[in-house]
C-alpha cells in the first residue's frame, strides 16, 4: 500500500473511533503486564540514571503509594536491586499525565474504543492544584489523595459508570470543544458535562451522603482539569488502531519523559524517534519563575497527537491568553496545524473556524517539509521534587524527531 | 478517455493557478481573467539534501 | 407526498447549526416540512405533533441526530438530501483570518484545499527543490509550468514520465515561456489570440514567433513550452509529443508549429512521423535536422529561420501561397541603403561582429546564419559550425555569446531582467578595437525589464562616440522581440534605440542577416 493510501487508512481509523469511558478499575487488575512490583511511567524509554528529578520523584511517589519506600534514595536502591521494575506506559496500553507514574494499586480510567474493541487505561487521576504524584511528588499528601481516590472515589465512580452505561466520550468531547475547551490545559466544559451525566449514576449507586459530597467536591474543586485524565485514555484508544499501518507516515504517539521528546510513527512500529526536551514558554503561578522550571515533560502529548490541545487552540477563546501575541495569532497557529495533518475530524468542531473539524493525523512528511511542528499546550513542572507544577504554557515538538522518523521510512 | 483529455480540458477552462516561488512571475496575471493563489514556500527540511531526497521518494 | 427519515447515531450537532440548515431546506420548492434535531424527548414530542415522528426517530436517543424530510415528490426530497450532505461536508474556514496580514498556504496541498478548482501550478523555486514541488503538483492532478532550471536531467525524465502517466502537461524544467489559452506565463508577450498553436523547446524563439504572428495580423491559440531538454534522448520528447497531440485534437487550432532546439535525431524522426500522419498543417523547425522534412510531405512544412516559421504559419492559416524564407540576398537588396550607411565609415581594422544575446534561440539562429557568412566564428555555448572560446567572458573575432546561459546566470540575474549585464559586457568588448558591428536582441514583455532602452541606448550612444573618436564607426543592429500590448511600450523603446543610432529591424532573422552582411562587407 503506498503512503497516501496508508495515511488515509490511518486517518479513517482515527475518525471512526468511538471512545466510551466504561469503568474505573484498579491498575493491577486490568493493565496488561502490570505487576505488584512494577511501575509504569511516561515514555520514551529511559534508564533511571538519566531520568530527570521529577520523574524519579514521581516513581518514588508511586512506590510510596504501594508502601515500598518513602524517599528517593530508598527508591533507587530497590530499583537498582531489581526488586522494583520500571517500564513505559506506552508499552502497556496505559497513559499518564506528566511523569505519568502508575502502580498496581492505583485507580485508572478504562476507556473502550467501541468501533474496534480496543481499550486504554489512564492514571493517576488528576488532582488539580492539590499535591500531584505525577508531577514529581512523593509527599504524604500526594500519596494520600491517590489512596482516597483508589479507595473511595474509584469504586463509587465505577458503580455509577456501570449504572449509566458509561460515558460516550465522543459526544461529550465534541460538545466540550464547541463550548471552549481545547482538551489539554482547559477541560472545564468537559468536566461540567461529565458531572451532569454521572450524577444520575452516583445517586442510583446509593452512596452514603458524606461520600457522595466528598466525591462531588473533589471533582468540582478540580473543574478545570478533572476531565484531563479520562481524556488521555480517550485519545490513546482513538490512536492505537491507527498504529502499525505499513507505509503510513502518520504520527501515532508523542511523549516526553522530561529528558527526551519522542514520537512514534504508524508505519514504523516499535521505534521511538527522540530529541532533547525543549523548554516551555509560559506563564507562572505566583511565586514561581522561569528559572524554577523543568523542560517539557508529559505523556499527555497523546492529546495533540489526536488533534486536541495545542492543535486546536482556536476552539478555546480563554486559552488564547496563553499564547504570546494577539488572540488572532493563536487562531493562526491552528490554521498552521492544518498544513501538517492528513485530514480533519468532524466529530470535534471548532466554531470559530466555521465548524471545521480538528486537524487530525499529523504527517511526518508535511512537518519536515513545512518546518511547522505540532504545537502543544502543557503544564510546566518544577525542576525539583515535591513542588508540583508551577505554570502553564506552550511548546513545539522538536523538528529533529520528525526528521529522524522520515529518514527511517 | 484519450491520453490528453486533461490537456484539452486545460485549454477550455478558466486558468486557476497555484504559484509556488517568485511572486513577480505571475504579477501581470492580475490583468487577466485568472484565479490565483500564492504559496508561502520555504525550503523544506531546512535544505538538508538527504532529507529532501527522502521526501521526494515518499511523495511518489 | 414522500417522507425521508434518517437517524445518525451518536452524532452531535449544535442546535443553531441545525436550525440554519433547516431554514435553508425549507426554501427548496416542493419541501413541505423538515426537521433536523437531536433525539431528545422534547424534540421527539415536537416531531410527533408535526406528524414527523417516524419509527426510527422514535427509537433515537438524545445523542442521535434525527433528520426527517417531507416533500411533494422525490425530486425536492433528493435536492434536500444533497444539500444536507453538502452542508455537513463543508470545509469550514480555510481562508486565512482576514486581518492586516494574510496567512498564505504553506504548500500545494493546502493551497489546493483553498482553491480546489486549481488546474495549473507555476513553479519557480530553486533548482534542488523544483522536482519535489513539481511531483507534488502532478500527484495533485495539476498541470505544471516549471520555470526553475538546474534540475537534474534524471529528475526531468521522471517528472515527465509521471506527467505522461497522469495525462498532465509538464512544461519544463527550464521552461521560460508559455501562453495557455491567451494567458501569458513566464517571460511572454501580449499576443493576439488566434488559430496557430505552437509547441516550443525554445522560450525566446517561441516569444519571437508569437510576436511576429501577432504583428502579421494572425494569432496564437496555445503556445506550449516544453523546456530546453525535452528533445534530448534522455527525455524522449515526452512533453513535446503530448503537446502536439493535444493541439492536433484542439478545435481552436488549425495550424501547428513545432520548434525545437538541440534535438535527438531518433526523437525528431518519431515526431515527424506522427506529424505526417495528422490532418493539420504543421510547420517544423528542427535546426540541423532539416533533411527529415522532404518536399513531398504534404502537410509538413520546413521552416529555415524564425521569421520564416511565423510567415509560413500565417500563410497556412490564411490559405495563401507559402513564403520563401528571407535570405541574405533579399536583405542585401531590401536594406541596401542601410547597409551602405552602416559600412561607409568604419576603419580598416574594424573587422568583426559581436552578437550578445539574452535569448538562447536567437544565438542558435545566428549560429546557422553566421555559418553562411564566415569561414570561422566563435560561440559560447559552442556547437554546430562554431569554434569554441577559451573563456565565455572573453570574445574572439566573429563571436556569438548567449548571456542567458547558465554560466552567466548562475551567479547573476538573467540579462532579460537586468540590462546592466549587457552594458558591462559591451563596455568590455569595445576595448577590442577590431569590432565593427554589434548584434543585440531586446526582449520585451511580461517578466522582462521595464525599460531596457534606457540603459542600452546610452551605452550604444557612448560606444559609438568612443569609436568615432578613434576614427571609426560602430554599428549596432537591434531587434525588439515584443508587441504593442507589452508593458514596455514598444514604440517608445524603438524610438530610444533609433535615437541612439542603432538600426532596429523587424525580426531576429533580419537582424542577424543584416548584421552578417555589415560584418562581411
Amino acid at each position: 500500500m503506498d503512503t497516501e493510501k496508508a495515511n488515509q487508512e490511518a486517518l479513517k481509523k482515527i475518525l471512526d473511533a468511538h471512545p466510551v469511558w466504561k469503568d474505573v478499575k484498579i491498575a493491577g487488575e486490568v493493565i496488561p503486564g502490570m505487576k505488584k512490583n512494577r511501575i509504569f511511567h511516561t515514555g520514551p524509554p529511559i534508564e533511571w540514571e538519566r531520568m530527570c528529578i521529577p520523574m524519579k520523584a514521581s516513581i518514588t511517589g508511586a512506590m510510596a503509594f504501594e508502601g515500598f519506600c518513602s524517599n528517593m534514595q530508598e527508591a533507587e536502591e530497590l530499583i537498582k536491586k531489581g526488586e522494583v521494575e520500571l517500564d513505559i506506559n506506552q508499552n502497556h496500553s496505559s497513559i499518564g499525565p506528566m511523569a505519568g507514574t502508575i502502580s498496581a494499586s492505583m485507580a485508572v480510567c478504562e476507556v473502550e474504543n467501541t468501533t474496534f474493541g480496543n481499550k486504554a487505561y489512564s492514571g493517576p487521576i488528576n488532582t488539580g492544584r492539590k499535591p500531584q504524584i505525577y508531577c514529581g511528588m512523593f509527599t504524604k499528601e500526594a500519596v494520600d489523595i491517590q489512596k482516597w481516590i483508589a479507595d473511595i472515589w474509584a469504586p463509587a465512580t465505577s458503580k455509577a459508570l456501570q449504572i449509566i452505561g458509561g460515558i460516550d466520550a465522543r459526544v461529550l468531547v465534541g460538545k466540550s470543544i464547541l463550548m471552549g475547551d481545547e482538551q489539554h490545559n482547559r477541560n472545564q466544559a468537559a468536566t461540567a458535562l461529565f458531572l451532569t451525566e454521572i450524577i444520575r449514576g452516583y445517586v442510583q449507586a446509593d452512596l452514603p451522603k458524606d461520600t457522595f459530597l466528598e466525591i462531588l467536591n473533589f471533582m468540582n474543586d478540580n473543574i478545570a482539569m478533572f476531565w484531563a485524565t479520562p481524556h488521555l485514555a480517550v485519545c490513546k484508544s482513538m490512536l492505537d488502531p491507527a498504529h502499525g499501518i505499513e507505509n503510513s507516515t502518520v504520527v501515532s504517539k508523542m511523549s516526553n519523559n522530561g529528558v527526551q521528546f519522542g514520537i512514534m510513527v504508524s508505519g514504523l512500529k516499535g521505534n521511538w524517534f527522540t530529541a532533547p526536551s525543549p523548554p516551555v514558554e509560559g506563564l507562572y503561578f505566583p511565586g514561581f519563575k522561569k528559572e524554577d522550571a523543568l523542560v517539557d515533560l508529559g505523556g499527555s502529548r497523546i492529546k495533540e497527537t489526536a488533534g486536541f490541545g495545542g492543535m486546536c487552540m482556536a476552539s478555546s477563546p480563554a486559552m488564547l491568553l496563553q499564547v504570546p501575541g494577539k488572540p488572532k495569532d493563536a487562531i493562526e497557529t491552528t490554521l498552521k496545524m492544518y498544513e501538517i495533518t492528513v485530514g480533519e475530524n468532524p466529530a470535534y468542531q471548532i466554531p470559530y473556524l466555521d465548524f471545521r473539524g480538528i486537524p487530525t493525523g499529523i504527517d511526518v512528511r508535511r512537518v519536515v517539509e513545512t518546518n511547522i511542528t505540532p504545537l502543544i499546550c502543557t503544564a510546566i513542572n518544577h525542576k525539583k521534587e515535591n513542588v508540583g507544577y508551577i505554570g502553564v504554557g506552550i511548546v513545539n515538538a522538536p523538528l529533529e524527531c520528525f526528521e529522524k522518523a522520515l529518514m527511517a521510512m | 478517455m484519450a491520453k490528453h483529455d486533461l490537456v484539452l480540458k486545460l485549454f477550455k477552462n478558466r486558468l486557476s493557478i497555484i504559484n509556488i516561488g517568485i511572486e513577480n512571475l505571475v504579477q501581470h496575471l492580475s490583468n487577466y481573467n485568472v484565479d490565483m493563489i500564492q504559496v508561502d514556500w520555504r525550503p523544506p527540511a531546512e535544505g538538508k539534501p538527504e532529507i529532501l531526497e527522502k521526501l521526494r521518494k515518499l511523495i511518489k | 407526498m414522500k417522507i425521508y427519515a434518517d437517524v445518525k447515531k451518536n452524532t452531535y450537532q449544535d442546535s443553531m447549526k441545525l436550525m440554519r440548515l433547516q431554514a435553508t431546506l425549507n426554501t427548496i420548492p416542493g419541501i413541505i416540512a423538515c426537521s433536523l434535531a437531536m433525539g431528545t424527548p422534547q424534540n421527539k414530542a415536537q416531531l410527533g405533533e408535526a406528524g414527523l415522528l417516524t419509527q426510527e426517530v422514535e427509537q433515537a436517543g438524545p445523542n442521535d441526530l434525527c433528520i426527517v424530510l417531507k416533500a411533494e415528490s422525490a425530486g425536492p426530497l433528493s435536492s434536500a438530501r444533497e444539500r444536507i450532505t453538502e452542508y455537513f461536508n463543508r470545509k469550514g474556514i480555510i481562508e486565512a483570518y482576514s486581518g492586516e496580514e494574510q496567512i498564505l498556504p504553506r504548500s500545494i496541498g493546502s493551497a489546493l484545499r483553498r482553491m480546489p478548482e486549481a488546474n495549473l501550478a507555476v513553479v519557480s523555486v530553486p533548482g534542488p527543490y523544483a522536482a519535489l514541488e513539481a511531483t507534488k503538483a502532478l500527484n495533485s492532478g495539476l498541470h505544471v509550468f516549471l520555470f526553475s532550471d538546474n534540475v537534474p536531467l534524471q529528475d526531468e525524465f521522471e517528472l515527465k514520465a509521471l506527467a505522461e502517466q497522469k495525462g498532465l502537461l509538464m512544461m519544463g524544467p527550464d521552461c521560460g515561456t508559455a501562453i495557455i489559452s491567451g494567458i501569458p506565463l513566464g517571460f511572454s508577450n501580449a499576443v493576439r489570440r488566434g488559430r496557430i498553436g505552437i509547441v516550443g523547446a525554445s522560450g525566446s524563439g517561441m516569444q519571437e514567433v508569437c510576436c511576429l504572428i501577432s504583428k502579421m495580423g494572425e494569432g496564437v491559440s496555445q503556445a506550449i513550452g516544453t523546456g530546453g531538454r525535452d528533445l534530448y534522448k534522455e527525455v524522449h520528447g515526452k512533453t513535446f509529443v503530448m503537446a502536439m497531440e493535444s493541439l492536433l485534437d484542439d478545435e481552436e487550432t488549425d495550424v501547428i508549429i513545432l520548434m525545437s532546439k538541440h534535438c535527438d535525431e531518433k526523437i525528431a524522426t518519431r515526431i515527424v512521423k506522427k506529424a505526417r500522419a495528422s490532418k493539420k498543417h504543421i510547420v517544423v523547425y528542427f535546426p540541423g535536422l532539416e533533411s527529415l522534412i522532404e518536399n513531398n510531405m504534404e502537410n509538413l512544412h520546413k521552416a529555415l529561420n524564425l521569421e520564416h516559421i511565423a510567415a509560413t504559419g500565417v500563410a497556412l492559416v490564411r490559405g495563401d501561397t507559402l513564403p520563401r524564407p528571407i535570405t541574405k540576398e533579399i536583405i542585401s537588396e531590401e536594406m541596401r541603403e542601410v547597409i551602405i550607411s552602416e559600412t561607409n565609415r568604419f576603419s580598416p581594422r574594424q573587422k568583426y561582429i559581436r552578437a550578445l544575446f539574452t535569448g538562447g534561440t536567437f544565438a542558435d539562429e545566428a549560429n546557422v546564419i553566421f555559418a553562411s557568412f564566415f569561414d570561422r566564428f566563435y560561440a559560447y555555448p559552442c556547437y554546430g559550425q562554431a569554434s569554441c572560446l577559451d573563456s565565455p567572458t572573453k570574445s574572439k573575432e566573429h563571436c556569438i555569446v548567449d548571456l542567458g546561459d547558465d554560466f552567466f546566470t548562475r551567479a547573476k540575474v538573467h540579462p532579460m531582467l537586468d540590462p546592466m549585464l549587457r552594458v558591462e559586457r559591451i563596455t568590455k568588448e569595445i576595448e577590442d578595437k577590431q569590432i565593427r558591428v554589434f548584434l543585440l536582441d531586446v526582449v520585451l514583455g511580461y517578466g522582462a525589464h521595464l525599460d531596457p532602452g534606457a540603459a542600452l541606448a546610452k551605452i550604444i550612444l557612448d560606444s559609438k562616440r568612443i569609436v568615432e573618436q578613434q576614427g571609426g564607426y560602430l554599428s549596432f543592429i537591434i531587434f525588439l522581440c515584443g508587441t504593442e500590448g507589452d508593458p514596455q511600450n514598444r514604440t517608445n523603446q524603438k524610438r530610444k534605440f533609433e535615437n541612439s543610432g542603432a538600426i532596429v529591424t523587424d525580426s531576429s532573422t533580419r537582424a542577424a542577416l543584416l548584421a552578417g552582411l555589415i560584418a562581411s562587407q
